[in-house]
């Protein structure tokens, strides 16, 4: 879950009751749902030193992710880099600000450039946004900064912006994210759906949980039959058009009938005991990890 | 659980599809070996998600290049312990990347 907003009013915004809050509906809803849970708690504050504060505020609640915006400037990036490295995090990286690169077009950077810095930068994450344009920016030049995360090399590819050859050597890859509304025919390439298989889609749509389900089912669908195809092309027009809604097996009732009755029915489904054992809240071995 | 009514454990991928059957656990596996990865078999009783070492099931087959064999060791793997949750893992070794890149639950029957 991310917190898709820009810090603006650093009194305003009370980063404190924030994490706190957000961490107790993170501990929640990972309890309820038996998956590792995380929302992006964003540390941007005016110096290093509030920074380091808030997200070693965010790794004592046992967030696994913190973000910044960009507006903090490059060194106070990879200076939470070197951070979130040393404290097993995942560190966010949100686009706030780069308007003021990427808005005018006869002039300033390209925000394909602004990922390849970020990269060099590293953070593992970049919100890239999707490759059907929430706002502006044409699919191939998305594609591109797709691309300069994902690749290992980087071919010339003047449709997508990039104008030579670049060899990444081992600069770790960043995985793009985007916020709203990232379908299945998103999905630009191999590498970046890999990339976001995890990711973009759970944000399909953040304020809805009936959303997140969708695309959660949607990606299942798509990885396995785009995975299918690749192995063989036996893909039926029908399955293509496989619906996202909630489906049949999700559903509560269908639950009772199929789950919860004839155990010994013909279709094996895997569930835990009928009393779920309550999961062990990482209190006593999650902060033990984190125990310098 | 109120947003988990079924109770399926939703980790890794197709996890909020209906079981694979093992026609589809095979395409999955002959998928991976067809882009280099390597498999392997973790089996585990605790499948709490901070539970990120599952037990090995044999080692991982780096040099296992034949779908039919994984899926022998699926069979083995079910067989030796038929109430434990078993995933199936791939590895991709590729310079970069050098990490997991799939991994699902299977039924244990």
């Amino acid at each position: 879950m991310k917190d898709d907003e820009n810090i603006n009013s650093q009194p305003f915004m009370h980063w404190r009751d924030r994490f706190l809050y957000v961490m107790d509906a993170v501990n929640k809803a990972s309890a309820a749902t038996g998956e590792v849970k995380g929302s992006y708690l964003n540390v941007t504050a005016a110096t290093m030193e509030d920074m380091y504060e808030r997200a070693e505020f965010a790794r004592q609640l046992g967030s696994v992710v913190v973000m910044i915006d960009l507006v903090i400037g490059w060194t106070a990036i990879q200076s939470m880099s070197n951070w979130a490295r040393r404290n097993d995090m995942i560190l966010h990286m949100h686009r706030a600000g780069h308007g003021t690169y990427t808005r005018q077009k006869n002039h300033g950077v390209s925000f394909r450039v602004i990922a390849k810095w970020l990269r060099l930068a590293g953070v593992d994450h970049l919100h890239a946004g999707t490759a059907v344009g929430k706002l502006e920016g044409d699919p191939l030049t998305v594609q591109g900064y797709y691309n300069v995360c994902r690749d290992s090399y980087t071919r010339q590819d003047l449709p997508r912006g990039i104008f030579f050859d670049q060899d990444w050597c081992d600069i770790r890859k960043v995985m793009p994210v985007a916020s709203v509304h990232s379908r299945r025919t998103d999905a630009p390439a191999a590498g970046s759906f890999r990339g976001r298989r995890g990711a973009a889609v759970r944000w399909r749509n953040h304020r809805s949980p009936a959303g997140i389900q969708a695309g959660a089912v949607a990606t299942g669908w798509h990885w396995k039959r785009w995975s299918r195809r690749a192995t063989r092309a036996t893909t039926s027009a029908s399955r293509d058009r496989r619906s996202c809604a909630t489906p049949p097996w999700l559903q509560p009732a269908a639950a009772g009938a199929r789950y919860l009755g004839d155990i010994s029915s013909t279709t094996p489904q895997r569930m835990l005991p009928i009393s779920p054992p309550r999961p062990r809240w990482p209190t006593e071995s999650f902060q033990g990890e984190h125990a310098a | 659980m109120m947003t988990n009514p079924v109770r399926k454990i939703t980790q890794g991928q197709f996890s909020f599809l209906p079981e694979l059957t093992d026609a589809e656990i095979s395409l999955q596996i002959e998928y991976g070996l067809r882009r280099g990865y390597a498999w392997s078999i973790e089996y585990t009783d605790d499948p709490h998600p901070r539970n990120t070492y599952w037990e090995m099931f044999g080692m991982p087959m780096f040099d296992l290049k034949d779908g039919a064999g994984v899926l022998m060791e699926l069979q083995n793997c079910r067989k030796s312990f038929p109430q434990h949750y078993i995933r199936l893992i791939a590895f991709d070794s590729t310079r970069g990347v050098e990490s997991i890149v799939m991994s699902f639950i299977v039924t244990a029957r």
